[in-house]
């Protein structure tokens, strides 16, 4: 397998996720990855960074920083998330309403879920200033 | 901020085919639920989503379908949803989406199963 690992800055746009999206194919083809490997890490990357952008705490005159790295270590993919500002932990976000009829059905709370589902590991830190989500994903 | 969405549009009888193409995320969600709301607004009751062009949804992209699914069903509609891809259609199921609104195979299930 080519040692290739992958570290990207994200401006702080929504906007630029298509070319992050772009990165992680690019990626998960150089690494023979399974399509549906590839279509789960860029999905919990744009439910992170958009989470991240939307709620993460940060003050007014600081300027969102997000750094994304992937790499390939024992048969599983690390995605490894770091974003500045506050401490903001979104693995301690409450289970979304999954069961009501759509009447009830809430909105919101979604993309956290899924990303907590389909993730094999998905752990927090906040040290040094730094909010660092970490998911790895099997590949068998 | 906003990016683009491209979306097919065709009626088939009375029912409206909205095929999005490529992806649906956090950055143009907006700008389909505005287009949704607008079809339904201009009357259109019975509609059908086609996802074989979409390559990517988020739960941003989601949630417009859910919104379109409740107010089509507050004008007595239906929101069908068709042709999706496994990776796809592993979120609708994890998330429950698909007891809620109907996922069919194709879009000729798409307008067997619509009321039109």
């Amino acid at each position: 397998m080519i040692a290739t690992d992958f570290h990207v800055q994200v401006a702080a746009r929504v906007s630029e996720l298509r070319d992050l999206a772009a990165m992680v194919e690019t990626f998960g083809e150089t690494h023979d990855l399974p399509h549906r490997t590839i279509f789960i890490v860029n999905l919990a990357l744009e439910e992170l960074v958009t989470n991240t952008l939307v709620h993460g705490s940060f003050e007014e005159d600081v300027e969102p920083e997000i750094a994304i790295d992937l790499s390939i270590r024992d048969n599983r993919v690390h995605v490894v998330v770091e974003s500045n500002g506050g401490k903001f932990d979104p693995t301690e976000d409450t289970e979304p309403d999954l069961a009501s009829e759509l009447d009830a059905r809430p909105i919101g709370g979604l993309g956290i879920h899924l990303v907590k589902t389909q993730a094999d590991n998905f752990s927090y830190e906040f040290i040094d200033g730094i909010n660092r989500l970490i998911l790895e994903y099997n590949l068998t | 901020m906003a990016n683009n969405i491209e979306v097919l549009e065709e009626h088939e009888g009375d029912v409206l085919i909205l095929t999005p193409v490529g992806r649906v995320d956090s950055s143009n969600a907006p700008l389909f639920e505005r287009m949704i709301k607008d079809r339904i607004d201009d009357g259109e009751i019975h509609i059908v989503v086609d996802f074989t062009k979409l390559s990517f949804i988020s739960s941003s992209g989601m949630r417009v379908l859910l919104i379109g699914a409740k107010s089509i069903r507050s004008n007595q509609g239906k929101l069908i949803l068709c042709s999706m891809r496994d990776s796809i259609r592993e979120i609708f199921s994890i998330s429950g989406f698909d007891t809620i609104i109907p996922v069919v195979k194709d879009r000729i299930a798409a307008i067997d199963a619509s009321p039109a």
